[in-house]
């Protein structure tokens, strides 16, 4: 160690971050609070009389070392990180299957009552896909732009729903049952209105084996809600290891 | 010093005290109850935070990044309905276990 150089506190908390985010078990999140944690920590000793170096150093011992924060945190993070990676995309699946027939239904609907015509032509497809793939391109731009800021009304979102899994179950079910009914609504009426179905974006229905595709991915967000919600109290669970 | 059990047993109905006082950050909560206890609770700080982000997840508290005075962000918690009504409990518990030690520890009660 350099004992000549004078002490640089935000680059020594800067190399105590890198070090932290090795750990898998310490997300972002929580090294920006362990940081916050840490500097009101430095401030209150100096206070005390300590030179900076040394408030720095009885903090972070104080804090937890590496292998303290990594074991504390990977006990009861690890599992809330797979859980929340998979809950996304669990999410993000659903939301995209949803969306899609949406955007679907209503560019054919849009394109026929335009056209004026009873049996769709031959140019709704690529008429479709343009606008689908336009629709989503704007979608994912907003998102990416407002996924980025913590603060921006996705995460609030985001955050809200995971917090609150028994509502988050109960819109996913409700909104599985929404696209069931649509789906099995669209099915019937494609007996007489034939040109419809070809353009609905659910064809899976007629393919029994994708209505147990469909139906899965509600029932594993259920499942993963739950087990997030019934995890145990890591104080708790600290105290029996 | 409280054993590691009641250690346990006691961070979740503390926290919630604390914030039913209002809303604070880890930093503080950890002092307030190091102050309150005399030092008797001392919690190993960075092993407040998953308690803290687990109790959100549960729906107990919830969390908010505010500018401080100083300039700096910090990651305020306050109290959720839920977390209200499980404090209620919480706070019925232990005072029935406090009630019933503070019968078997008086002198009075031993008299008879």
């Amino acid at each position: 160690m350099d004992t000549t150089s004078p002490f640089d506190l935000d680059q020594s908390i800067l190399d105590w971050r890198r070090t932290l985010a090795n750990s898998p078990a310490i997300r972002r999140g929580d090294l920006d609070e362990l940081e916050s944690h840490l500097r009101d920590s430095v401030v209150s000793l100096q206070a005390t009389g300590l030179e900076a170096h040394e408030a720095f150093w009885v903090a972070r011992n104080r804090l937890g070392g590496f292998e303290t924060l990594d074991a504390e945190f990977g006990k009861v993070n690890l599992e809330q990180v797979w859980l929340d990676r998979v809950l996304w995309m669990v999410t993000g699946s659903i939301a995209l299957g949803l969306g899609s027939g949406l955007i679907n239904g209503l560019v054919t609907f849009a394109t026929l009552g335009i056209f004026k015509l009873t049996t769709a032509p031959s140019f709704i497809g690529p008429v479709g896909l343009v606008l689908h793939v336009a629709t989503l391109a704007v979608l994912f731009h907003y998102l990416w732009r407002s996924g980025k800021n913590q603060d921006g009304l996705i995460c609030r979102a985001g955050r809200w729903l995971m917090t609150r899994p028994r509502t988050t179950g109960a819109i996913a079910l409700f909104l599985t049952a929404l696209s069931a009914t649509s789906s099995a609504g669209a099915y019937a009426l494609s007996a007489k209105l034939l040109p419809l179905q070809t353009y609905t974006s659910l064809l899976v229905w007629r393919w029994p084996a994708g209505m147990v595709v469909v139906l899965l991915w509600p029932a594993v967000l259920v499942w993963l809600l739950a087990r997030k919600y019934n995890r145990q109290n890591p104080a708790v669970a600290n105290s029996k290891s | 010093m409280l054993s590691k059990e009641l250690v346990a047993a006691s961070t979740v109905p503390l926290v919630l005290s604390i914030l039913a006082e209002g809303e604070n950050y880890g930093y503080a909560l950890i002092r307030r109850v190091r102050e309150l206890s005399g030092g008797s609770i001392e919690w190993t700080e960075g092993m407040l935070y998953p308690v803290l982000h687990w109790m959100e997840e549960q729906g107990l508290i919830e969390s908010e990044w505010k500018q401080a005075d100083s300039g700096r962000k910090r990651k305020y918690y306050h109290l959720h309905q839920r977390g209200k009504t499980v404090l209620a409990t919480e706070k019925a518990q232990w005072l029935a276990v406090h009630a019933t030690f503070t019968q078997l520890w008086t002198p009075q009660a031993h008299s008879i």
